[in-house]
């Protein structure tokens, strides 16, 4: 009875809401309160950041510059390990069933 | 026979305040399974079995923007336990969550780099000379651009599930981009990844009452001990989303969203592009009609876009997770998938 009730109450809610999400209003309005929250949240980090400069304690953006940094190192290295598997055999050498140049244009 | 009102009641207090205290956790990913090769993030997975009954083996290629584990959720729900159950020798390339180093990876490293290389390995492994390939999701896109750009590859079968392909249907996720409101760096982190929490926040406003149904659903069930497992288990699952690499997003935005390409039927990759109509074994297009991420509507296009003589369409009546778990995968979506595969199999 009680569920009877709230589905009652849900469904015509619910087919209301998930079409004013998919209107154009809906998404302008939450791509600029999107875009506010992102500019005052690094507005914000850039003024702690600074202060927090001033007296030489390590920030945030110290912390995601030395991430990114070993980051670079470990795309440096895959690369690397990429460069050596590509002197491996050829595929049509790995794979063995592959089908064969002739048959692969009949594919086509 | 059912439990009358009042020991529901007690069932309800109990349940309640164990839900309340996180107890009850149900343990996911329980299939046993070993860890056959790994390249970075990516690991493939074999599942052990008392021995397959059925050739090639079965790869399924994990999807970029959720966790593996929604595919051997629970042992009575688990469509990993079923195929391995069915006789496939069933292998699993899932992708660690990725972090600042994954970051520039685009979708040439996973189709270029990373499927290639597993299928070297499972060939390996299992001794085979071919392999039927499932994608789920996004790693649908995946073994589409693999299978369609690289007819070396030893690929008997294809299947995709719930797999996107005209982004016009995507809905609101898609459109914030398509028509330019928001671009992809508005969403990237200062290490260059999308963060979970924004594609948590993106699918729930697909469905803005959503919580509070589940949460109802919850109370109104929470007695049934079996219930609360299968609740548990996939509300933890569509919590525990993955950060989505930065270089994919912006690739996925610009080709596949901006210019639809997949549903054009040619996508620009690597340095050409790559043909749906090149796409030549037997295909198996598999999606939901109650889909809310992957609308049907998105998925439907691809069974006539592929070249293949032999494309199936399956149309079933679940949603995104009720897809792999739930009544709809179990009674439908699981046997239907893994007889069209086993028919395309041969029995050892």
């Amino acid at each position: 009875m009680l569920r009877r009730l709230f589905d009652a109450f849900e469904r015509p809610l619910a087919a209301a809401s998930e079409a004013w999400v998919q209107s154009g209003a809906f998404m302008d309005l939450l791509a600029v309160g999107f875009k506010l929250q992102r500019r005052l949240t690094a507005e914000t980090r850039d003024a702690l950041e600074r202060a927090l400069g001033v007296w030489g304690v390590p920030t945030r953006g110290d912390l995601v510059a030395v991430i990114n940094q070993l980051a670079g190192l470990e795309r440096q290295l895959r690369e690397l390990g990429a460069q050596a598997r590509r002197r491996e055999p050829a595929p049509e050498e790995r794979y063995p069933s592959a089908p064969s140049e002739p048959a692969l244009a009949a594919r086509r | 026979m059912a439990p009358t009102l009042l020991e529901r009641q007690v069932l309800r207090a109990r349940n309640g305040l164990a839900v309340l205290a996180g107890e009850n956790r149900p343990p996911v990913a329980q299939s046993p399974r070993d860890l056959i090769w790994r390249r970075d993030k990516a690991r493939l997975w074999r599942y052990r079995s008392e021995g397959p009954r059925y050739r090639p083996p079965v790869l399924i290629v994990h999807s970029l923007v959720s966790k593996s584990y929604v595919l051997d959720l629970l042992p009575n729900t688990s469509m990993v336990r079923y195929l391995v159950g069915e006789g496939f020798d069933l292998f699993l390339l899932d992708w660690v969550p990725p972090d600042a180093a994954d970051a520039e990876n685009t979708l040439e490293t996973y189709v270029e780099d990373y499927i290639p290389g597993a299928i070297q390995a499972l060939l390996r492994e299992s001794g085979a000379e071919e392999v039927s390939l499932i994608g789920y999701c996004f790693g649908g896109v995946l073994t589409l651009l693999l299978t369609a750009g690289h007819p070396e590859l030893p690929i008997r079968n294809l299947v995709v599930m719930a797999t996107p392909c005209d982004y016009r249907e995507m809905g609101f996720m898609s459109n914030m981009f398509r028509e330019r409101r928001l671009d992809p760096g508005d969403v990237i982190d200062d290490i260059g990844l999308v963060p979970a929490r924004a594609l948590d926040e993106g699918f729930q406003t697909l469905k803005p009452t959503d919580q509070l149904v589940q949460s109802v659903n919850l109370f109104q069930n929470l007695w049934n001990d079996e219930f609360l497992e299968g609740f548990l288990a996939i509300s933890q699952w569509a919590r525990d989303q993955v950060p989505f690499p930065g270089g994919v997003f912006r690739q996925t935005v610009d080709v596949l969203i901006r210019r639809n390409a997949l549903a054009e039927g040619v996508i620009p990759f690597g340095r050409g592009e790559v043909r749906l109509a090149d796409i030549g074994c037997p295909f198996l297009n598999a999606f939901a009609e109650q889909d809310g991420i992957t609308p049907a509507a998105s998925s439907e296009p691809l069974t006539r876009l592929v070249g293949s003589d032999d494309a199936t369409e399956l149309r079933l009546e679940s949603g995104h997770v009720g897809f792999v778990a739930g009544r709809q995968a179990a009674k439908v979506a699981r046997p239907q998938i893994a007889d069209w595969i086993r028919q395309r199999s041969e029995e050892l």
